[in-house]
């Protein structure tokens, strides 16, 4: 197989899959744990629980004071990345380009050159993140294989991306296709690997907001 | 009851994963910030007393039996199944090293009610016999005796005797048709009468009709510390039995903490329907009482003092701007500690801590956390609203030599009450 | 003076006297129920108190002393109860009460206080026995403070 089949197999069919797995995954996961249910809260509320919800789904994106001070570095580290993140999937106009032929659903894109610089800095704070990971006590104690893994997965398309874009390396179709066969892969793992964050994020904020809203309670 | 046993500890944690503790499991990225917002961690720095590795053991039940990648795990032989030696290990992060106090999971960016698992999960250490000795016996006694201290009806009616004899006050037990129902914890009527004393100075001068049933006095559920649903739900049927018979508007929650927890949010959900009366904590009413001008004080403490929010009042309970408003009455030098209010910190003897002996080191490493607040403000008095977060802060205060009087919130706004008909009467 | 027979009474004595004169005649209230709890600390609290003239330093490693019998001997919550104990609780909470200063009780009489815990200390000791003699510390409250006044009278001009 040579660099251009690669190529086609990666961003045809291969992505096919990946996305089909993706999202079936997610939606398993999601059903798994919907189907679970919860018991309505028979105590007299005080508020309403949809509100609370949707607060909390807003306010918690921004940390307590005390703990933001205790740990400011792990803290924008996190908005780094996610940021970084966003700029460099959504932000970057072959991507938009991609997502228009697979979607037909297109939005403006940044200057090339600022996605790039973006993407590099968003390698170095994964680079930190995982730094941080293998030294704080806390972190290692908790981490899990997986939580390396989820890493490892996030970190490759990244990194292939900024390599194809600047021509570095391997050839410019070599990297391309490792870049797309990267993202095939973060894409098959993610439902099974705590990358389900990105959606799961919202229902335990939900949770936790609805109790709050209802009860009356800080959230 | 069946025999403890780690089986049965599974199930029961099996049995407490609903959608939310699933979503909570999805949505946790290791960042280890909750770590951050627990007194047993930043006081001791060991990592063990990370808020989200306490549940580990319910994460890996939910994990081999509730996702497809954990099941298929499990297939293969990969899963590591849970023994007796993990309860052992997990018992005091579980037991010791928590409080309920509910601060990680307003920390937690993604939103896990870290605390609220813990309290789940407590339930599979319970049914596994993995609970320590303290909160055993004093659930045992709740249960045969009607409180988790022991005390019976004739200690209460002692203390009533006390009251009238002293005050002239009048206190009946298990008066029908009456407007309240005044619980009390088991640490008010052993360690501080002033209370109920407080509470019939207050409602007689709101001109309110109260009174306390002798089948259900006790307001705290050891069930629920322990994590014993069965037994919890016990404990509460009792006051639920009691207030409805006696046909009462409203219960009222005393100066303890978790027992307002137990009774104004996990009751009905334990007894599986709502309430026919309302449950208040007694600063709420207090407040109404202010509000409505049923009350009035006279004269203002001098001393530079602070609020402690008891965790299940305050966070839990969401009764943060009420005790304001009641010092605002009284306190003429009121100042708040840093994180007051819902993001307080935790004295470090609730969710069943104080009770359990084997703990006591680790709390009171743990109280270091308030020594630091309280050094930041150099208060002459403090203040709270639940009898056992008095008494751990009193110990704790000992033991690192700081001289500083703690107060019930209540027993001071009775002290500056204006008692107008009961001047009349004495002096008449 | 009329003796004393009621509490009404007798608050309004103790409301009268001046903190030393308080203090001396807390001291003789928990004198009255020592038998409950035999702590030295105690009984150094109580000479600290009733003396006119304790040295502050005195004073302060005394107050230390029974706050700390006093915290040693409270029930913990969730332990089983046993009113014998807390009688003695209550005994040294009464000693305490002796020498705590005013902004420490919201401003309540200290001996009042000590009155108040005595009795409590006598009915703890009471509760786990079931036919003990009702309890009468008041009363003998009142007949304490009554010759105490009765005393101060001889001395006084
Ligand atoms: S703060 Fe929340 S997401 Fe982070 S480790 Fe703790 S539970 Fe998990
Ligand atoms: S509830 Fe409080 S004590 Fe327990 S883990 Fe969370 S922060 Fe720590």
């Amino acid at each position: 197989m040579n660099a251009d089949e690669l190529l086609i197999w990666a961003r045809g069919p291969g992505f096919d899959l990946a996305l089909l797995v993706f999202v079936a995954g997610m939606l398993l996961r999601l059903f798994e744990i919907l189907s679970l249910g919860r018991k309505r809260d028979l105590a007299e509320g005080r508020g309403c629980g949809a509100v609370g919800g949707l607060r909390t789904i807003l306010s918690r994106t921004l940390p307590r004071r005390s703990v933001f001070l205790k740990e400011p570095l792990r803290i924008l580290n996190g908005y780094l990345l996610h940021m970084g993140l966003f700029v460099a999937i959504f932000l970057f106009g072959p991507h938009i380009d991609f997502f228009k032929a697979w979607f037909g659903l297109s939005w403006p894109y940044l200057p090339s050159g600022m996605v790039d610089a973006v993407t590099a800095v968003t390698l170095l704070s994964l680079t930190v993140a995982l730094v941080l990971r293998m030294n704080n006590p806390v972190l290692r104690l908790i981490s899990t294989s997986g939580d390396y893994v989820a890493w490892v997965l996030t970190f490759l398309p990244l990194l292939t991306g900024y390599l194809a874009h600047n021509h570095l390396l391997l050839p410019y179709t070599w990297m391309l296709a490792l870049h797309i066969l990267s993202v095939d892969l973060l894409l098959v793992a993610a439902p099974f690997n705590k990358l389900t964050h990105m959606f799961a994020f919202l229902l335990a904020r939900w949770y936790q907001g609805y109790q709050a809203g209802y009860r009356g309670i800080a959230s | 009851m069946s025999a403890p046993s780690v089986e049965k500890g599974i199930r029961f944690i099996r049995e407490q994963i609903d959608a939310p503790v699933a979503s909570f499991f999805s949505a946790c990225v290791h960042c280890g910030l909750c770590a951050e917002a627990c007194l047993f961690y930043t006081q001791t720095q060991d990592p063990r007393y990370t808020p989200i590795h306490k549940v580990a053991l319910m994460r890996r039940v939910w994990e081999s039996e509730f996702t497809l990648w954990g099941r298929i795990k499990s297939a293969l032989g990969l899963t590591k199944p849970i023994t007796e030696a993990d309860f052992t290990e997990w018992e005091t992060l579980v037991y010791d090293g928590c409080s309920l106090c509910g601060r990680c999971s307003l920390v937690c960016p993604v939103g896990n009610d870290i605390s609220g698992m813990i309290r789940k999960v407590r339930e599979g250490f319970a049914a596994a016999g993995h609970a320590p000795e303290g909160l055993i016996g004093a659930t045992t006694r709740a249960i045969e005796i009607g409180s988790p201290m022991g005390v019976r009806l004739p200690a209460l009616q002692a203390q009533i005797r006390h009251i009238q004899e002293s005050t002239g006050l009048e206190i009946s037990l298990d008066r029908p048709g009456v407007e309240y129902m005044a619980l009390l914890s088991s640490m008010e009527i052993m360690n501080f009468p002033e209370y109920l004393e407080a509470i019939a100075r207050i409602l007689r001068q709101a001109g309110k009709s109260w009174t306390i049933s002798s089948k259900a006095f006790e307001a705290t559920n050891s069930g629920i510390q322990i994590g014993a649903s069965d037994l919890a739900r016990v404990l509460v049927q009792r006051i639920v039995d009691a207030a409805e018979e006696l046909g009462v508007k409203m219960v009222i929650s005393p100066e303890c903490g978790h027992g307002y927890t137990a009774i104004r949010w996990d009751g009905p959900n334990l007894i599986g329907r709502p309430y026919k009366f309302k449950v208040k904590h007694i600063l709420e009413l207090l407040d109404e009482f202010r509000e409505q001008g049923l009350i009035q004080t006279q004269g203002l403490e001098e001393a530079r003092l602070s609020f402690h929010d008891p965790c299940q009042i305050a966070r839990k309970g969401g009764v943060v701007r009420q005790p304001r408003a009641l010092l605002g009455l009284v306190a003429a030098n009121f100042v708040e500690m840093s994180d007051a209010g819902a993001m307080n910190w935790c004295c470090g003897g609730g969710g069943g801590v104080s009770a359990n002996e084997r703990a006591d080191a680790l709390r009171l490493t743990a109280f270091k956390q308030k020594k630091a607040q309280l050094d930041a403000l150099k208060v002459d008095t403090l203040v709270t609203a639940c009898a056992n977060c008095r008494i751990t802060l009193e110990e704790g205060l000992e033991a690192n030599d700081m001289n500083i009087p703690v107060i019930g919130l209540t027993e001071m706004i009775a002290e500056h009450l204006v008692e107008t008909d009961r001047i009349e009467e004495k002096s008449a | 003076m009329s003796p004393i027979n009621n509490d009404w009474q007798f608050k309004h004595a103790l409301d009268d006297m001046d903190g030393y004169h308080q203090r001396q005649v807390a001291a003789l209230f928990v004198r009255n129920v020592l038998d409950l709890n035999p702590d030295p600390r105690v009984l150094k609290a109580l000479e600290v108190a009733s003396n006119y003239d304790s040295d502050p330093d005195e004073m302060n490693s005394t107050i230390k002393s029974i706050m700390q019998a006093v915290l040693e001997s409270h029930a913990r919550c969730g332990a089983a109860c046993k009113w014998s104990d807390q009688a003695g609780y209550y005994v040294a909470r009464a000693a305490a009460a002796c020498l705590t200063p005013r902004s420490f009780t919201l401003g309540k009489d200290p001996a009042w206080q000590a009155a108040l815990s005595c009795r409590m200390a006598r009915t703890s000791a009471t509760l786990d026995c079931l036919d003990c003699e009702p309890v009468t510390e008041s009363l003998k409250q009142h007949k304490i403070l009554s010759d105490y006044l009765e005393s101060l009278k001889g001395t006084e001009p």
